[in-house]
């Protein structure tokens, strides 16, 4: 029996021990709406706020180099419709040994539209709730996970909430490329060239792609002249046997008032070099 | 005339393939059939692991670091050992390697005594090794051949997660390359897109 608790003891210290730090919690999940109450039809904002202590960070849907993509699944009532908005347009950090990371600092906030349903009865309670996952990293990476609700009211009067907040994240959603600027591409005996000629001036841009696992890009060059830039790069297939067709690119860029705003394109991937 | 249109059809041929290679080889750090940059490490009891005396066996090289939750997800589950010590024999051998800006010798030895260990983890915490091999994970992965060419290069598996459960439905790519090598087959998938913590680069 001594030898049996010993045993246990050995084994239990075996498996925390490397793990036995207390580990800190750097994300605090909230879920939010931009409504108090529902009115039958109507569409309104909810998100996932996940608010990071200094210093750390959660990932895009490419994390780059390393991490692991933050994830929301939504869950509501039944004869409401949900839809899920893109990603705001990430940062890129650049973390020793070249190792390059997309993602947020400080805060992101996932969107979705629900829509209630036209014969939404007045006085139910709606509850929309959420599961997140991420990775957050700093020093250290810890995956993390929440599941968070909240309930609103069918039907009565709505008073406006977390307008603002709902704003700034909505704004850095990306947009069709088209709306913001004339877009070509090109192939070239490296990979593609594509040229933006934005209607407003745009600066400091940054360029994310979304190959999945089958693609590995390179961003050769971005070069601004004027309200014309061009961004040259290579995608190299890893995996020969499948792969997606295209791809999203998202652009990041600075806007005349200095606000970070982005667009996006989907570009084809598999296209052989001339 | 018909010979000079052959040559010169053969010229330019030639020079696509080339123009092709040279693309590639700048595209990767370190590409699949070139020579695995060598190496003269300190393992976890302060014994000298030099690469090119490995010649001859197939290497395989696991960017480690007892830290990150990808790695602990191989290990607390028993994965990594069980695909290490099925492998390793008399052709096969097997070398952690800790590039992280904290690693020395005791905290290898550490790390390796509680996840019972028993291959080495070489000191690299200047991280000279894990940036001539473009390693940006742990784990990542590298195969090397017998004649120290890069076999492969990539992920560990399939499943992109830190998430225990996940190791089972998914293909193990080391196992999968070392199987193909030994038997005498060229690795089906040479380079995968690795995933995991960043290696914690002093610099």
């Amino acid at each position: 029996m001594r030898l049996f608790s010993m045993t246990m003891i050995a084994l239990w210290l075996s498996c925390t021990g490397v793990l036995a730090a207390d580990k800190p919690q750097p994300v605090k999940a909230e879920l939010l709406a931009d409504v108090t109450a529902v009115q039958p039809g109507e569409t309104f904002n909810v998100g996932v706020r996940l608010t990071m202590e200094e210093g750390w960070h959660v990932y895009w849907l490419n994390p780059g180099d390393s991490g692991l993509p933050t994830k929301v699944e939504w869950k509501v009532p039944a004869g409401f419709k949900v839809n899920a908005l893109d990603y705001p347009a990430p940062v890129r950090f650049d973390q020793p040994g070249n190792v390059v990371g997309y993602g947020y600092h400080h805060s992101l906030m996932l969107v979705a539209k629900v829509t209630a349903p036209k014969d939404l009865q007045p006085g139910a309670n709606i509850e929309i709730a959420a599961s997140a996952n991420w990775l957050v990293c700093k020093d250290i990476c810890l995956p993390g996970k929440a599941a968070v609700s909240l309930v609103l009211t069918a039907g009565g009067t709505s008073s406006p909430i977390n307008r603002e907040l709902f704003t700034n994240w909505l704004e850095q959603i990306p947009v069709a490329a088209a709306e913001k600027a004339e877009v070509q591409a090109a192939n070239i005996n490296i990979g593609r060239i594509v040229t933006l000629k934005w209607r407003e001036p745009a600066s400091n841009l940054q360029v994310f792609t979304d190959p999945g696992d089958a693609y590995s890009i390179r961003i050769i060059k971005i070069d601004t002249t004027g309200q014309t830039s061009t961004i040259r790069y290579a995608a190299e297939q890893l995996d020969k046997s499948a792969g997606p067709v295209e791809m999203t690119v998202v652009v990041a860029y600075d806007d005349v008032a200095g606000r970070h705003r982005s667009v996006k394109l989907i570009e084809p991937l598999g296209v052989k070099p001339k | 005339m018909r010979k000079f249109f052959y040559s010169f059809a053969l010229l330019v041929v030639a020079a696509m393939v080339f123009t092709q290679i040279a693309a590639k080889a700048k595209l990767a750090d370190l590409a699949i059939g070139k020579p695995a940059p060598d190496f003269t490490l300190e393992d976890q009891n302060g014994k000298t692991v030099h690469l090119a005396d490995l010649k001859g066996k197939i290497v395989v090289l696991e960017w480690f670091n007892e830290g990150c939750p990808f790695v602990q997800k191989h290990y607390s589950t028993g994965n990594m050992n069980a695909v290490a010590s099925k492998h390793t024999g008399e052709d096969v051998v097997w070398l952690a390697i800790n590039s992280s800006k904290s690693a020395n010798n005791a905290s290898n030895l550490k790390a390796a005594k509680e996840w019972s260990m028993d291959r080495p983890i070489l000191n690299d915490a200047s991280g000279a090794v894990g940036k001539a091999y473009g390693a940006k994970n742990t784990p990542q992965m590298f195969i090397i051949n017998k004649d120290q060419t890069v076999a492969y290069r990539g992920a560990i598996d399939s499943k992109a997660s830190a998430e225990s459960e996940d190791i089972a439905g998914s293909t193990n790519y080391v196992a999968q390359a070392l199987d193909e090598l030994k038997a005498g087959k060229s690795v089906s998938q040479a380079e995968t897109k690795p995933y995991g913590c960043s290696v914690k680069y002093a610099d």
